[in-house]
């Protein structure tokens, strides 16, 4: 009984995150709203001609803010996962809390930088309503902030409590915000992992864990290159901001961090097997070569993975992508970017146009 | 074969007349243009005609200026047009003239449309402070505050009240609606940005109320005042714009005609070669219109042509026209979906007709649908011109046909039986479906169809194939004589066999009937090449090739069996009709009065609606996979003549 239901289950995500999935953006999408004038063109564009009209259909577009279009957007994506995740029964449970952490790290993220700049009390113009339904951080808490221990307080009954403990400050020293920001990384990709390897396992596991370490891997090559490149930190501190996850041997991340140019950084890295497979993607800039690639993988499986987890996860990281898309679009058009710079940040469209 | 005979003409000139030529063959509407280099083997001293379309712009410009208006751009007949004195000298100067004068006026509209639309946002915004005794000179005057008047989302309204930092930063609302609240902040001159930072992070949207020297009541009093005129101004355009539209109508659709007309006229240069200064140009003309086409020709007498039959062309592929009886016509719907034949290849839309409609009458057997699929196929095509109707009229006719052999009337299995019994003088009607024996019968019948329509196919296929003198394949290939003696035999001897209980399959009928033509189909390339008497009949290498053919004979026997199996489908069908139907009885007994009727009717019309699908989607399926797939290609190209206007 408790197989069939499962099988169901399955059918249905797949079933449902493919037709999520054949509701993106397409090529003209992209075209026309790199077209648009103003953020309300933008924002008329999307409720009248895409599938985020439901979302947007509140909205007056000749006074929305680009602040609220963005949320508004963001919050779409939550709802998605959320939808996808409560079909997923098998391992729905765990995966829905990998959105919502993902979302929560920022929020502790962007409360620091404002601590930091001494301005804590404006976390509250930031924080985003449709998220204090869903995370177990006291939001209202965390925006009348004033010091580094009212944070610890906003973030009783977490996780997050106990990894940001150690990082509190001395009098007079500055907050520590890229090891929180370490910490926090670690502890999400931890806690991914650790379900993918309990709960899931044969091609499922392999294909999740592909998204993944692939993920991290190009992420830790592009961080050495630039803090190796243009910060010119020193190995240790370059071996300390690395997520300890993927599939780069220690030893090639030595020869890595030992090198001095971004090309011999590169000629390392492509002797490994991820870099022999996927660098030869086209990208404009080093920054987009993780998220370029997951998108490329991700695409991939949501087309020929059989597999529910895996396709649930790949929609939502090809919406990541997608959403991120809008906003640059969304900044570009509000701060009078031509177009043909908006598209040179675009991740899906210029994607499409390789093809 | 049912294509229209079709012929190539080659036409030669000075390349003066070419543009004659090119709106002769288009007034003509029978001539299909093609590649005329690709006629000729040595076209080195030709060189393609690559010009762009002069008329293009000025028709585009045309089309656009009334593509948002309501007024339609008709195309006139030649005669229509032939006063007109257009020319390509001056129709471009004519048509700029007309479209800028229509263009300045929508224009006007448009700047009309846009100023109303901002005085409504404005009386929305200004509405909302309806009822405040306010002086806004004074207010303005202010020296050491600064006040905003505007609106700010719910949520951040509500996120202002667990705000404490700032005690200016306070929002005192006056109305509000589902998504906003609309008030007023003051702020301290010294802290005007900060506090206007904070709000602009609220997405506080500032109203320009304290910009006004009236009265919030008396301001959207104006801006009302302004907006009825500008909404007037719109109707005044409008009306000009009708009149405008009435006194140049004809004059635009006498251009748009014209300009349509040797836009495509000039569209033929393109399939045409230039030698020096001459031209050649190639294209198609039915066979019977040809002495019509001659006559058009010789209009002009400093051209040169020549006429060949369709037949001497077949490596140039002469596009292809059907062309069936009225009864077989609707069927080219379906070969059209497949593909058009070639030029010397058959026809299948009589063989499609047959056994499409044979089919779907056994599957779909039920006399009082089968009339009311009819009924609804003759309303679509004749009401709502949808060319699947036109199928559905004789696919109704054959499921009636079927129906009164079955005895079936709307899922009523005995509704017949007085006939049978009374007037044919039957005990009982032909077929009882689903009786358990007449079951197995069924299946079997459908297999047996499915054995004749696949020996059907591979006969069309011999003929096919000899008519085009492909003797490789008519002889020697898996749907030729060789796979019809082996499928044949296998029939006869197994199922003579089974059947009858005939002792065929004897060691001689083996290796007579099965061994050597499988031989055959084996080395079907090898023996071909040895009857067309080629030098170079040796395969290169003689492992690949019997690795290569061992699958591909594995497969031709594989599709033997699969297509032939695939049959029982019509009998499954045939089943699955009576079922659905006795699921729908079995309901409506459960009721009785109206509720039965209910019943009884809801589950014809679904039964139809589903039913009628599937069947139609499995039909066309065994068409094209079980059939087509042994004796049709379909690379023809169809028959497009130049044609303007689309009821010539």
């Amino acid at each position: 009984m408790l197989s069939a239901i499962t099988t169901l289950s399955s059918n249905a995500v797949l079933a449902k995150a493919h037709a999520m999935y054949g509701r993106r953006l397409t090529n003209e999408n992209y075209t026309d709203l790199l077209a648009c004038q103003t953020v309300g063109d933008v924002a008329s564009y999307l409720k009248n001609r895409t599938a985020y009209s439901r979302t947007l259909a509140g909205i007056n577009e000749n006074t929305i803010h680009r602040g609220q279009l963005e949320f508004k957007l963001k919050q779409k994506l939550l709802d998605d996962y959320a939808s996808l995740c409560r079909y997923e029964i098998t391992v729905g449970e765990r995966f829905s809390q990998y959105l919502i952490e993902h979302s929560e790290i920022d929020q502790i993220l962007h409360s620091l930088l404002l601590l930091d700049a001494g301005k804590p009390e404006e976390y509250l113009f930031s924080m985003p309503g449709y998220l204090n339904r869903l995370t177990h951080i006291d939001l209202i808490a965390l925006s009348h902030m004033k010091n580094f221990d009212d944070l610890l307080d906003a973030l009783s009954n977490t996780p997050y409590r106990k990894i940001l403990e150690p990082f509190k400050p001395e009098e007079g020293v500055p907050i520590n915000y890229t090891g929180i920001e370490q910490a926090l990384y670690t502890y999400r990709f931890s806690n991914i992992f650790e379900i993918i390897d309990k709960y899931t396992h044969g091609e499922t596991k392999k294909q999740l864990r592909e998204i993944f370490d692939s993920y991290v891997d190009l992420q830790n090559y592009v961080r050495i290159v630039r803090l190796r490149v243009s910060y010119q930190s020193d190995p240790e501190f370059i071996r300390g901001s690395l997520l300890p996850f993927g599939n780069l041997s220690p030893q090639t991340i030595d020869k890595m961090i030992e090198a001095d140019t971004e090309k011999e950084i590169t000629d390392v890295m492509s002797k490994t097997t991820i870099a022999k497979e996927y660098l030869k993607i086209g990208h404009a800039y080093i920054d987009e070569i993780p998220t370029l690639v997951n998108y490329f993988i991700c695409r991939r499986n949501i087309r020929f993975s059989i597999h529910p987890s895996v396709v649930m996860m790949s929609y939502t990281f090809i919406s990541q992508c997608e959403l991120a898309d809008i906003i640059t679009i969304v900044e570009g058009v509000r701060y009078k970017l031509p177009p043909e710079e908006i598209a040179k940040l675009l991740i899906v469209y210029n994607y499409k146009r390789k093809e | 074969m049912s294509v229209i005979k079709i012929d190539v003409v080659s036409i030669i000139g000075r390349i003066t007349d070419l543009d004659n030529v090119t709106a002769l063959c288009g007034r003509s509407c029978v001539f299909h243009p093609d590649n005329a280099l690709s006629f000729y083997s040595d076209t080195s001293d030709f060189s393609p005609l690559n010009e762009e379309n002069p008329y293009l712009e000025s028709l585009q410009l045309l089309t656009n200026t009334f593509t948002n208006t309501k007024k339609k751009l008709d195309l006139l007949s030649s005669d229509g047009f032939a006063k007109a004195d257009l020319s390509a000298q001056n129709v471009d100067s004519r048509v700029k003239s007309i479209v800028d004068s229509f263009n300045d006026l929508q224009s006007q509209r448009a700047d009309a449309q846009e100023k109303a639309q901002n005085y409504t946002q404005q009386i929305e915004d200004f509405s909302h402070f309806i009822g405040l005794n306010l002086k806004f000179d004074e207010i303005n005057a202010c020296k050491f505050i600064k006040v905003r008047f505007g609106s700010i989302p719910r949520e951040s309204y509500e996120k202002l009240a667990s705000y404490d930092e700032n005690p200016y930063v306070v929002f005192f609302p006056c109305t509000s609606d589902e998504t906003h609240y609309w008030g007023v902040y003051f702020s301290p001159i010294y802290m005007v940005s900060e506090i206007d930072r904070i709000f602009s992070s609220l997405y506080f949207e500032k109203t320009k109320l304290a910009e006004l020297s009236d009265s919030p009541e008396i301001s959207v009093e104006n801006l009302r005042d302004k907006r009825d005129e500008e909404i007037r101004r719109i109707e005044l355009l409008d009306e000009k714009f009708d009149e405008l539209w009435e006194s140049k109508k004809l004059e635009c659709q006498e251009m748009y005609s014209w300009l349509t007309e040797q836009s495509v006229y000039f569209s033929i240069r393109r399939y045409a070669a230039r030698y020096n200064d001459n031209f050649i140009l190639t294209g198609w003309v039915p066979a019977e219109k040809e002495s019509f086409f001659r006559n058009e020709l010789n209009k002009i007498e400093s051209i040169e042509y020549a006429f060949d039959g369709g037949q001497d062309e077949l490596i140039h592929s002469p596009p292809i026209k059907l062309k069936n009886k009225k009864v077989f016509s609707p069927f080219e719907f379906f070969v059209d979906l497949y593909g058009l034949p070639s030029y010397d290849e058959v026809d299948p839309t009589p063989f499609v007709a047959i056994t499409y409609m044979l089919l779907f009458g056994i599957m779909f057997a039920d006399l009082g649908q089968g009339l009311v699929v009819s009924l609804i196929g003759w309303y679509m095509w004749n009401k709502m011109k949808i060319k699947l109707g036109r199928l559905l009229v004789p696919c109704g006719i054959s499921s009636a046909v079927f129906g009164v052999l079955f005895g079936s009337v709307f899922g009523f299995e005995n509704a017949l039986d007085p006939l049978f019994k009374n007037v044919l003088g039957m005990s009982e009607k032909p077929i009882e479906v689903m009786k358990p024996a007449t079951t197995s019968m069924v299946i079997y019948a459908a297999v047996g169809i499915g054995i004749m329509l696949v020996i059907c196919a591979i006969l069309m296929n011999i003929n096919s194939a000899l008519q085009r003198k492909n003797y490789e394949n008519a002889l020697f290939g898996p749907n030729g004589f060789a796979g019809l003696i082996f499928y044949g035999s296998l029939i006869v001897g197994f199922g003579g066999q089974l059947v009858f209980g005939w002792q065929l399959v004897t060691p001689a009928y083996i290796l007579c009937f099965f061994i050597l033509p499988l031989f055959s189909m084996f080395f079907k390339e090898v023996l071909g090449d040895l009857m067309a008497h080629k030098q170079h009949w040796k395969p290169e290498k003689w492992g690949d090739f019997i690795m290569q053919n061992f699958f591909e004979v594995f497969e031709y026997l594989l599709s033997f069996a699969t297509n032939t199996m695939s049959f029982m489908r019509v009998g499954a069908f045939v089943l699955v009709h009576a079922g659905m139907m006795m699921v729908v009885f079995t309901l409506a007994d459960m009721t009785s009065g109206i509720g039965y009727l209910l019943i009884v009717v809801i589950g014809n019309i679904f039964v139809m609606a589903l039913e009628g699908l599937l069947v139609g989607i499995q039909v066309l399926r065994l068409e094209f996979y079980e059939m087509f797939g042994r004796f049709f290609d379909g690379e023809g190209r169809p028959f497009t003549p130049v044609v303007v206007h689309a009821e010539q």
